[in-house]
């Protein structure tokens, strides 16, 4: 519904699996919109009522695309949609500097770029690496350096950083921002670091266990733990792996393989089992403690700042709650939830964010999850935007396109009008029972004809009853050859022109039932003839209303819908039996089905069977001079979102 | 402004503005090109004015020396006199003032009818833009606003009438400041839309310190010690630069119109 109108989506067929026979449905389910109106509206609605597709269901948004989106594999001979494959990371690179990281250092190091790129901690704009030397008089030398945010004018200054060097700033930066003492420490930035990474937990310990505090360090920064956020990380790690390497269990620990490490430990074991042989049940399971005679050790906590403990001060949410309260903080000063979110747990205010290394992205190919072969692949450099195989569904799937007809001045049903004459209708804007005439355009991308038949369902599903009928079901559509072969060899091409040209002619063009509007090389238009149905009936009669009592009327029946439960089931059984034209305005008027929201969005479910005969090049040996033809056929619904029903 | 080399484009026809402002009005609304009042200009010699520029209103314009004004921006001074500082980058098709068209935002009780008239006082409002102001390309500046120098009004952005900018601040792209809405120096206005999803931030001028989270004890005194305002003092050499060739491109042709 996001889409300006008119737009097309496309159902893939996964949604309905097992994939019922395509030829099977053609007959029964969809009614051709053909030139006989009346008479079979009624007879087939138990058969259309299981088969039609219905975009307003709820089921309908999980398989609904737009035609760009939707990938084809040649050897399913099938639309495949985001859910029918499967995605191959191909390669991780910086959007930035478009420079590959290998997987290994992705697992290692984490996904963000690890050279220059960051973004702005304030607005997430991309940050330039800019120099001071113009300004700070340092003359021929060059430098310092600032990352600087081109939007919000932040800049490494704004948290008291400049770098030396233009070059490898995530270095410099972690190396300031870690603990100055650790030596190990110091490698240990890798403030996004994945914490699967082996490098994490390589850091031993550090031995000395308290370290006055740095010189150049502000007087908030005085508890004992110095150590910086991503290296207290790696000492608890390391400090948890110790542990558990100590108090696990031998090899031939039964429960060793089947449990984690966590389970296996006997100390661990030992304490859950303490629970339940305390004091008053030791003399019922006495026999048990004397068991477990070569005591294991028990795992125990962090102590110490080097094993990664920190003890917060006992003032410490005073003091940040006064710094918050303070003039020179403000609403400004303190950093929003989306700026803390990849940042320290301990970043509260804006001066505490560090900039951003750029996060990475991937290109990937994809494979159909049902017979597995390559649907997308991109090449693998990172500044290459071609790909090496990219089967787009519309290649395959002729490209539909609506647009109106002008509107008739008279409201016949077969009625014909120019195009200068004549408004075209507003789509955000249709007339209820005001027929209009829509332009279906298929464009097919194949190099093979195609026979195309369509069906819709007489009357939209939903509560709003539109009736559709397509003048023209079944037709064909030329291959798409080359234009200039077609040039050459067309017997008549100015049959074709002046057919075109009929549509701006000054003569009237009248759409007939049965034949095509409009035909080109390789495209065929027909005429889709809609009449919108009525949204609501009012007390008053239709258009005396005013404005306002038209909303108080939606926001009611938007009320109803958020509060009813049965909605969807409601207006279900409502479309079932649709009365035909005008009764159905009373019809929603009296019975208690509730409006959908955008419910007075017609869009109108096409069913589309196509047709046509390929060189089978799959299995034929290329010997022979003229291949193998083979049939093939494709089918799905696609939704046509026309416009919006006026009130 | 008004520098002994300024140049008096068009002598102040205030006489006959203010005796036939009313059936001006009525002419103007039929869009009719030789009925445009003209306002006084003053622009300073080193002034550069792209050919293009609309200038329109009954109060005086004046344009400070060194100011580039690019090509299509429009200046009106139906509500009051305009003034433009010195050094100042007028972005194209930007705005400052209101036009007197019924279409326009200008829905105060201001309407030009009411303020035209040099007799009725109080309701003549001065807009003012300081020294060393950039306004980029379709930034609407409204009538009564003042922009202190060396401000940044980026594209689209609004400042609606009364309102205050201060000195180096920015207001972003697309952002609104609300009527005689107050943004103090150094403060950046950014984000979406007018009220929630604005946010404000304030530049850093001094040195600063860094705080326990951003450095774990490492940044060395050294390190410290360059202050915020050098990034600003930066900013406004480039934007130097960027005057001095504006000048070369638009000045071309935009001395043929003040001769
Ligand atoms: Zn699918
Ligand atoms: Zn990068
Ligand atoms: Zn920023
Ligand atoms: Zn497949």
């Amino acid at each position: 519904m996001s889409r300006p109108f008119p737009y097309t989506y496309i159902s893939c067929p996964c949604v309905e699996r097992p994939v019922s026979d395509p030829s099977r449905k053609k007959e029964t389910s969809p009614r051709k919109g053909s030139s006989q109106p009346a008479p079979e509206i009624n007879d087939n609605d138990d058969e259309e009522e299981e088969k039609d597709f219905d975009p307003r269901s709820p089921r309908a948004n999980f398989s609904l695309y737009p035609p760009e989106q939707l990938l084809y594999c040649e050897d399913c001979h099938q639309i495949k949609c985001p859910r029918c494959i499967t995605e191959e990371i191909v390669c991780w690179y910086c959007p930035s500097c478009l420079f590959e990281t290998p997987s290994s250092m992705v697992r290692s190091e984490g996904n963000r770029c690890a050279r220059n790129c960051f973004s702005c901690p304030i607005c997430t704009a991309p940050l330039a690496v800019s120099t001071l030397e113009n300004v700070s008089g340092s003359g021929s030398q060059q430098g310092p350096w600032v990352l600087s945010c081109g939007y919000c004018m932040w800049t490494t200054l704004d948290i008291g950083i400049k770098f030396d060097k233009p070059t490898n700033i995530r270095n410099q930066l972690s190396k300031m921002t870690e603990s100055s003492r650790g030596r190990q420490m110091s490698r240990a930035y890798g403030d996004l670091k994945s914490p699967l990474s082996p490098l994490a937990t390589a850091y031993s310990t550090v031995d000395g266990p308290e370290v006055p505090p740095d010189d150049g360090k502000p007087p908030a920064d005085e508890d004992p733990a110095v150590l910086g956020p991503d290296a207290r990380f790696a000492a608890l790690k390391a400090f948890y792996r110790n542990q558990l390497s100590e108090t696990s269990a031998s090899p031939n620990d039964p429960l060793g393989t089947d449990f984690g490490a966590g389970f296996s430990s006997p100390g661990a074991l030992n304490r859950i089992m303490s629970l339940y042989t305390s004091s008053t049940l030791s003399g019922l399971y006495g026999g048990n403690s004397k068991k477990s005679k070569p005591k294991p050790l028990m795992m125990r906590e962090a102590q110490t700042a080097s094993e990664g403990l920190k003890l917060a001060a006992s003032d410490a949410e005073d003091t940040i709650i006064q710094r918050m309260a303070s003039d020179d903080c403000g609403w400004e000063g303190l950093a929003s939830s989306e700026q803390r979110v990849f940042q320290f747990p301990e970043a509260r205010f804006v001066e505490d964010l560090l900039p951003l290394p750029t996060l990475l992205r991937t290109k990937r190919s994809k494979r159909c999850k049902s017979c597995k072969h390559i649907l997308v692949k991109p090449e693998f450099k990172p500044q290459s935007t071609r790909f090496r195989i990219r089967l787009i569904a519309l290649s395959y799937i002729p490209l539909t396109t609506i647009r109106p007809l002008a509107v008739s001045p008279s409201s016949g049903v077969t009625s014909s009008t120019t195009l200068l004459a004549a408004p075209t209708p507003d789509l955000n804007a249709l007339q209820p029972l005001q027929p209009i005439q829509i332009l279906l355009t298929l464009k097919n991308h194949m190099f093979d004809p195609v026979r195309v038949t369509l069906g819709t369902p007489s009357v939209t599903p939903g509560a709003v009853a539109t009736k559709v009928t397509i003048l023209c079901p079944q037709f064909d559509i030329g291959a798409n050859s080359d234009v200039w072969d077609e040039a050459l060899q067309a017997s008549n091409p100015a049959d074709q022109r002046s057919s075109r040209s009929g549509l701006t002619g000054g003569y009237e063009k009248v759409a007939e039932a049965g034949k095509v509007w409009d035909k080109g090389r390789n495209w065929t238009t027909v005429v889709l003839e809609v009449v919108p149905g009525l949204l609501e009936r009012k007390t008053g009669t239709l258009n005396t209303k005013e404005k306002k009592d038209e909303e108080d009327a939606k926001d009611a029946r938007h009320a109803r819908d958020a509060t009813s439960d049965g909605g969807w089931s409601d207006s279900d059984e409502n479309e079932t039996t649709p009365p035909p034209g005008h009764g159905l305005g009373l019809e929603t008027q009296s019975s208690p089905a509730p409006a959908q929201p955008d419910e007075d969005v017609l869009e109108i479910p096409v069913f589309v069977r196509m047709e046509w005969d390929s060189e089978n090049q799959m299995e034929q040996p290329v010997a022979k001079g003229k291949p193998e033809m083979v049939k093939r056929e494709l089918a799905y619904w696609m939704v046509l979102g026309v416009g919006r029903i006026e009130y | 402004m008004d520098k002994p080399s300024s140049q008096h484009l068009k002598p102040p026809s205030s006489a006959i503005h203010h005796h036939h402002h009313h059936h001006h009005h009525q002419q103007r609304v039929s869009s009719s090109s030789s009925a445009t009042p003209r306002p006084p200009l003053t622009v300073h010699a080193s002034a550069t004015v792209a050919d293009t520029v609309v200038f329109q209103g009954t109060h005086p314009i004046s344009i400070g020396a060194g100011t580039v004004i690019h090509p299509r921006a429009k200046l009106y001074s139906y509500d009051g006199p305009l003034s433009i500082g010195e050094g100042c980058i007028i972005g194209e098709k930007s705005s400052i003032g209101a036009s007197p068209t019924p279409t326009s935002t200008t829905t105060t009780p201001t309407t030009p009818t009411t303020t035209s008239g040099s007799s009725e006082a109080p309701s003549i409002v001065k807009t003012r833009i300081s020294n060393a102001v950039t306004i980029a390309p379709l930034a609407i500046v409204f009538p009564g606003a003042y922009i202190h120098s060396a401000a940044i009004v980026e594209s689209s952005a609004t400042i609606h009438r009364g309102a205050s900018v201060g000195s180096h601040s920015k207001i972003c792209g697309g952002c609104h400041v609300p009527p005689n809405g107050n943004i103090p120096d150094w403060t950046v206005v950014w984000g979406v839309g007018s009220n929630s999803g604005q946010r404000r931030r304030k530049r850093t001028t001094g040195k600063i310190v860094p705080s326990a989270v951003v450095a774990a004890g490492s940044v060395t005194p050294q390190q410290q010690g360059v202050e915020g305002r050098l990034i600003e003092d930066a900013r406004l050499v480039v934007l130097q630069r960027e005057r001095e060739t504006l000048v070369h491109m638009i000045g071309g042709s935009a001395t043929a119109r003040r001769r």
